[in-house]
């Protein structure tokens, strides 16, 4: 009989089940044999929580169970009330439909700590059941073990069920064959991602370098490709996925559920393509007048005249050739699902950092087209809403390294739109033996195992053991362990992870971090403490943000966040440190420089500061005044902090806005003046009488202490 | 301090601290103006480095011509263990003829244009003691300029027997000797500051290796083999490039004036009085564009000022192909245009008086660019660097143009143990490669607290070997072997390449198989090149799919040097594999030619077929198109073109791309009797270059059979004489 350590879950509808029954089952026993004890759960599934209630079920029976996949029709929970449980997607709930404004999220399903509410099941679309996250309940991911979706999108025709039952014959098909390891890797950045930041290009590479060890060893085996390199790169983009032995295959760009925008629009780099851009631009405007049924010859007069043009510059213009490269072009910036039709992808593994790309609830959805065609693609990784550009994409994803399942690196890095698309189960050979994969769950509560394991070789095993020692602080006492760690690694992704465990702590050693970390060698640090500095708002974190702000020119997007995080920090205080570093400094024409610094600084705080007064303005238009409460999520300003806990506390204010300042007031979780929120607002809980005002103050105290 | 009596008109101070107690010594040859001028100085220079144990002599005279300085040196060199000598003032300038193949990419013809341009200016004349010249003549006009040939039988590649370095002031002004005193002062206040190399910029500019950004990620890399831990904690190395600014100028120079800044290197095309820095940046809206086109329409007419005639051919031209009008061009003759346009062009560069402005303090600048260290003009780049009010010391540049493709890195980490700048550019040096400044220059140890004496201080180490026989060298060199610093291994297969250790490519291939360090198997590969033996050829089979793109990139130059055909499918795999490294499918597409035709089409049908790429017609029909130009060439040497200049420009086009495919056809035409004398000596100085071809044993062949055929003239022996050692001693 077989041992198995852990177990793992097929959810199915009866329908699939009974059409893809020998699949099924040719899966089941293929990841059995690949070591996890397999149930299958089928049903004529109504609703989510009856899914839920059966994988609890399942649960309370069976502890070890490690992940799951959702095959088939499996409804899709909708989820409302946690968008600080998503990296950016902030649509206002109640201004735009339900359908739009609702995270599709399997964290409903995988994540069995969380607490919500059923509001409905959606009209049109009788899979889709919004639920609400409780106020009262957790407010941060933990999920309990992983999941994954095989959702044939059906827009690509044909019969589901037979796609499914093929798509499960090549993943089961895949366990038996002979280890391989990984060690052929492809990184895409597409165009206008992280401001096209060449140092984010640089240093993502020294992450990469910490994640696969194994594929620095030739010149094929790691390829960093870049929007850049190639005009157009769609094409050498599909060849590069018809190669039969890459193993994982990273998209850094945006999207949509329809789209990967890859390429960037022509722009002017020589004369040639300056031409063309003239060209197009005047044609196109002698185009639109015609259509509108103008007059063109004087328009193209007008043209001649303004621009010394001579006739045959419009030789081209009923060219139909030239009108077909137009649109050429424009089509090949973008990879949308009907390029994706017919082709055959081989990655193993293929992460979508995109928005959208993973929207696994959509008929039509990029991610679905990777996993169903022949080709050798077992999995990929997707967002159901936007995401945020400066997430930590890569985080762990060298766990995958070391024979940890896609499923349980995804888990470790959860948000709330991000899923797996295909068998989460799939995993690489080790480079060297280990029993990691298991001793995630077996010794999750074994404080001694993971200490043993920060000496371990691999960045991402101590990256993964910092996690589990993080998640054994139940008093939360250890932030100065993990400053030290901080301090002291020399792996960039570890002191990365220690960054990101800090800010959980959000105390004053985060701030140390952030303070030490705005000038660390690895960009994406800088970056991440660039803009937790202002959201954390201590005084002396300015001087270092300045220094930044001058001397790291070359970090464009850090740039971005510095100049995002200037304005949380009270003005006077930004423009004296600013004069103070100027004037000190040796810099060409500082005077010139300090001059229109301060310009540009004042007439920011101006504008942010207008839009800030508009909450307090009660004779402005509600609308007006809720999006400016809004605003202060991403922009979230303590030393305005008394403002805003009064305007909660003050009842002679329109429910809606002290419903709308008390979400807000979520955001604070680094502040400085953290405490004092809490502090404020829980005694606002004792004495409102608002119910919903109530329910809104008690879910961001829960979230600002991080439960 | 004792002053010897004249030796052959020179006079030499000596040394404070007694010689005895120091492995090596140090040379200051001036000039006698200059020691007037600047004794106090000198000497004051020269008692620090006593202090710092390296015992140093000062020389000044009139000097007469080069030889009269090479000769002192030897001697001093063979007499004191003189490991270095730096030159200030107004030290007579070698200018070297015939020893193209030396630098790494200057191919002037030496017939058509002036000498003073198409000579190389060059200390090695100085510091490598086993090259041979032949002396030609002074220039009659600049009268500190000496033209000299490399000797046919001197040896064919560069070791320098000591370093050296130029002090020699620009023209910005400020008093000759006053620039001269004022910057010993600060050399002596950086060498006494303790200073640590741990603040590294890293600047690439517009155009440099194709603009590769394969190309350029992997310095972050390299950079931290050859000082770990260094750039990671308390230091910081960053990189700039040019597109991550409209205009990177003003980030440049506030990073070069940067007063923690240690070392700088800028990978960029540069001249004597510019370092180019970024183009016109792009544009993005219709008023931009055409701002753009007119500023380069007009830049082209206002260069051709005086010939009316191709005003009005560029305006039909343009009329005609892109339907605008003169206009377009309208200003180009307008001073105050003009005026307007050359700011916008100084915004894309870096000029003398830019530099002066700046007053520099990064304290060491590797300019890996052709010409900012050409010390034969009055003013250049590098100087203004180091004469500025700014702490900058040291630069390190070159006289003529330069290799986009040559390693600029190599040993930089030495550099990070204490070692001398000189001691590091010793071993690196090619024909054009210059110290401006102080070569005894060195930063602090960052390992000062190492368990051995190199990591603590490489600079004493370097004097102590010098002076110790070949075998306890390489007894040092082989117990290295296994440092666990990237570049102390490095040097210690250097050390083992200088004295030609046995077994050496053995060696070297074993280094190359096993080190995970790049720089460490670039060395390795490095080596071997020189050594090229049959072991080297075999390793470009391997190093073609290194992980390293220079090591990539090399074994491409490589490959199409030997020429063999087994290389083709090899190379045809790679730029299908690698295409996006586009310094390497740009260097396979300039030199797929080399090769023969059946290897191209088998290759082509092979691998091409069978790969994964989508477009394969695309590659087929690329590499197809560009190794026809081998036909095209061929065509003007042999075929129905071959006539008048152009048959001697595709002849002099070998020298740079050296078809191996063709030298049968390439020796018939040189054995050939009836053939004009003037192509057969052309062809044998473009087989000359064909130093790594596995057909050189051929042409050796060749060469002596004319050189021993009494019916050939005496030009003709003496080229196929010249041809037959450039190959023969190309080879340590």
């Amino acid at each position: 009989m077989t041992l198995y350590a852990n177990s793992f879950a097929i959810v199915i509808d009866n329908t699939t089940y009974e059409k893809a029954f020998q699949a099924v089952e040719h899966y089941r026993k293929a990841v059995e044999y690949d070591g996890l004890k397999t149930y299958i759960i089928k049903s004529n599934w109504y609703s989510p929580q009856e899914v839920r209630d059966s994988l609890i079920k399942l649960y309370r029976c069976d502890n070890k169970l490690e992940g799951i996949v959702l095959v088939g029709d499996i409804p899709v929970a909708m989820i409302r009330n946690a968008q600080h449980m998503t990296t950016a997607f902030k649509m206002n709930e109640t201004e735009y439909p339900f359908q739009e404004s609702s995270v599709p999220s399997d964290r409903f399903y995988d994540d069995l700590h969380l607490k919500f509410t059923f509001i409905k099941q959606d009209t049109d679309n009788k899979s889709w059941f919004y639920y609400k996250l409780s106020e009262d309940g957790p407010q941060t991911l933990k999920p309990t073990y992983y999941s994954a979706r095989i959702h044939y999108p059906e827009a690509m025709g044909g019969d589901k069920y037979k796609a499914i039952a093929d798509f499960l014959e090549k993943a089961a098909r895949a366990k038996y064959e002979s280890p391989n390891q990984l060690n052929q890797v492809v990184s895409y950045n597409g165009a206008s991602y992280n401001m096209d930041c060449l140092m984010v290009y640089m240093d993502e590479k020294k992450a990469y370098r910490e994640n696969f060890p194994l594929a620095f060893r030739s010149g094929t085996s790691f390829k960093q490709l870049n929007f850049r390199m190639r005009r157009p790169m769609k094409y050498d983009l599909f060849s590069e996925l018809q190669r039969d032995d890459v193993d994982i295959f990273m998209f850094h760009e945006h999207g949509a559920p329809t789209k990967q925008l890859v390429g960037d629009n022509l722009k002017g780099s020589n004369d040639a393509n300056r031409w063309k851009l003239i060209k197009t631009s005047l044609y196109w405007h002698l185009l639109k007048a015609e259509k509108k049924g103008k007059d063109v010859d004087s328009l193209r007069n007008v043209y001649m005249k303004k621009f010394a043009l001579l006739p045959n510059f419009f030789d081209d213009y009923k060219d139909k050739e030239f009108w077909r490269n137009d649109s050429l072009d424009d089509a090949e910036m973008e990879i949308t699902t009907s390029d994706l039709k017919g082709h055959i992808f081989n990655p193993r593994f293929i992460m979508f950092d995109a928005c959208y790309n993973g929207s696994f609830h959509e008929s039509d959805q990029v991610a679905g087209y990777y996993i169903f065609n022949p080709g050798n693609t077992l999995v990929v990784q997707g967002n159901t809403r936007n995401v945020l550009q400066d997430r930590w994409t890569i985080e762990m994803i060298g766990l995958l390294s070391h024979g940890c399942r896609v499923g349980q690196y995804n888990q470790l890095v959860a948000t709330l739109e991000g899923h797996l698309i295909g068998d989460p189960t799939v995993r690489f050979a080790s480079i060297e033996k280990n029993t990691l994969s298991l001793d995630i769950i077996d010794k999750a509560k074994n404080k001694g195992y993971w200490k043993k394991l920060l000496k371990n070789k691999y960045a991402d095993v101590q990256c993964l053991a910092l996690r589990k020692l993080y998640d054994l602080d139940e008093k939360k006492e250890q932030s100065a362990f993990f400053l030290n760690f901080f301090r002291t690694s020399r792996f960039n992704t570890v002191r990365m992870e220690a960054l990101e465990i800090l800010s959980r702590y959000a105390d004053n050693n985060f701030k140390e971090a952030v303070k030490k970390g705005l000038f660390d060698p690895y960009e994406r640090i800088a970056r991440s403490c660039a803009n937790y500095a202002g959201e954390i708002c201590s005084h002396d974190l300015i001087p270092s943000l300045v220094k930044v702000l001058f001397e790291d020119e070359d970090r464009i997007r850090t740039q971005y966040a510095l100049n995002s995080s200037l304005y949380l920090f009270p003005q006077t205080d930004i423009e004296e440190a600013i004069k103070a570093y100027l004037l000190a400094s040796n810099r060409v024409d500082k005077e010139k420089e300090l001059t229109s610094a301060l310009k540009a600084i004042a007439k920011q705080y101006n504008q942010k500061d207008e839009y800030d007064n508009a909450i307090f303005d009660s004779s402005a238009k509600e609308k007006l005044r809720i999006q400016a409460i809004r605003f202060i999520r991403n922009n979230p300003r303590t030393p305005h902090l008394d403002k805003y806990l009064a305007f909660v506390a003050d009842v002679s204010n329109p429910i809606v806005l002290r419903v709308a300042m008390a979400e807000a007031l979520g955001w604070f979780n680094y502040s400085i003046e953290k405490g004092k929120i809490i502090q404020k607002l829980s005694s606002i809980v004792e004495s409102e009488k608002e119910e919903e005002v109530k329910a809104e103050v008690i879910q961001t105290v829960c979230r600002l202490k991080g439960e | 301090m004792m002053v010897l009596a004249p030796m052959r008109a020179q006079t030499i101070v000596a040394p404070e601290v007694g010689v005895k107690k120091a492995p090596t010594s140090f040379a200051v040859i001036t000039d006698k103006e200059t020691w007037n001028h600047c004794e106090q100085q000198l000497r004051e220079y020269g008692r620090m480095l006593d202090e710092e144990n390296l015992p140093t002599y000062i020389v000044y005279t009139e000097w007469k011509n080069p030889e009269q300085l090479r000769t002192l040196l030897k001697k001093m060199y063979n007499e004191k263990h003189l490991e270095g000598a730096v030159f200030v003032g107004n030290i007579p300038v070698p200018m070297i003829r015939k020893a193209q193949h030396l630098t790494s990419a200057f191919k002037m013809n030496e017939n058509k244009y002036a000498w003073r341009d198409n000579s190389v200016p060059s200390d090695r004349y100085y510091d490598d003691f086993d090259l041979q010249f032949d002396f030609i003549r002074q220039d009659s006009v600049e009268k500190q300029f000496f033209y000299y040939d490399l000797g046919i039988y001197s040896p064919q590649y560069i070791t320098c027997d000591i370093y050296t370095g130029r002090i020699s002031p620009v023209a910005s002004g400020k008093d000759y000797y006053r620039q001269i005193n004022d910057y010993l002062k600060k050399v002596i206040k950086e060498h006494r500051s303790g200073n640590q190399l741990d603040q590294f910029v890293s600047y690439t500019g517009e155009g440099s290796f194709s603009n590769s950004l394969t190309a350029w990620t992997p310095e972050a890399f390299t950079i931290r083999e050859q000082f770990p831990d260094v750039f990671d904690q308390n230091g910081r190395a960053r990189f700039l490039r040019f597109n991550m600014f409209a205009y990177p100028k003003h980030t440049v120079l506030n990073t070069i004036k940067r007063n923690d800044l240690d070392l700088m290197i800028f990978h960029e095309h540069g001249t004597p009085d510019r370092q180019y820095l970024s183009g016109y940046p792009v544009t993005e809206d219709l008023n931009d564009h055409i701002a753009a086109l007119k500023y380069n329409r007009r830049r082209y007419m206002s260069s051709r000022l005086n010939n009316l005639l191709q005003y009005h051919s560029y305006y039909v031209q343009q009329a005609e192909k892109y339907g605008i009008d003169s206009t377009w061009m309208k200003g180009f003759d307008s001073i105050e245009q003009l005026r307007e346009d050359s700011l916008q062009d100084l915004k894309t560069g870096i000029v003398l008086s830019d530099v002066t402005e700046a007053s520099p303090n990064v304290r060491m600048v590797i300019f890996d660019a052709c010409y900012n260290g050409d010390f034969r003009e009055k003013d250049y780049i590098a100087g203004r660097y180091i004469f500025s009010e700014g702490n900058t010391v040291v630069a390190y540049g070159n006289t003529v143009n330069v290799l986009q493709d040559k390693m600029a890195n190599e040993l930089l980490g030495m550099l990070g143990f204490g070692c001398r700048v000189g001691q590091w550019a010793q071993l690196t040096n090619i024909l054009e490669s210059h110290i401006i400044g102080d070569p005894t220059f060195k930063f602090r140890s960052n390992r000062y607290d190492g368990s051995r004496e190199e990591e603590r201080d490489l600079a004493s180490v370097l004097s102590k070997l010098s002076c110790m026989t070949k075998k306890k060298q390489n007894s040092w060199a082989l117990s290295r072997l296994k440092s666990e610093y990237a570049d102390i291994q490095n040097l210690s297969m250097h050390l083992l390449y200088k004295n030609r250790y046995r077994n050496l490519s053995v060696l070297l291939k074993k280094k190359y198989d096993e080190s995970p360090f790049a720089m460490t198997r670039y060395t390795a590969f490095a080596l071997l090149e020189k050594q090229n033996d049959a072991v080297y050829c075999e390793l470009l089979k391997k190093s073609i799919n290194d992980s390293y793109e220079f090591i990539r990139r090399t074994s491409v130059h490589g490959m199409t040097k030997v020429g063999l055909d087994d290389y083709v499918p090899l190379l045809v795999k790679e730029y299908i594999d690698n295409r996006f490294s586009e310094r390497e499918a740009f260097d396979i597409e300039m030199e797929i030619k080399v090769f023969g035709e059946k290897a191209i089409n088998k290759a082509l049908n092979d691998i091409v077929d069978s790969s994964y790429v989508i477009d394969k017609e695309k590659i087929r029909n690329k590499l197809l198109e560009q190794w026809y130009s081998q036909k095209e060439s061929n065509s003007y040497i042999f075929g129905d073109k071959a006539k008048g200049g152009f048959r001697k420009l595709f002849i002099e086009s070998l020298r740079n791309t050296n078809i191996s495919a063709s030298v049968d056809e390439y020796l018939k035409l040189v054995a050939d009797e009836k053939e004009d004398e003037q192509i057969r000596i052309a062809m044998l100085d473009a087989l000359a270059w064909f130093t790594e071809s596995y057909r050189r044993q051929d042409i050796m062949d060749t060469c002596s059979h004319i050189m021993e055929l009494k019916s050939s003239s005496e030009a003709l022996r003496q080229q196929a004489t010249r041809t037959y050692y450039r190959i023969k001693n190309a080879c340590s």
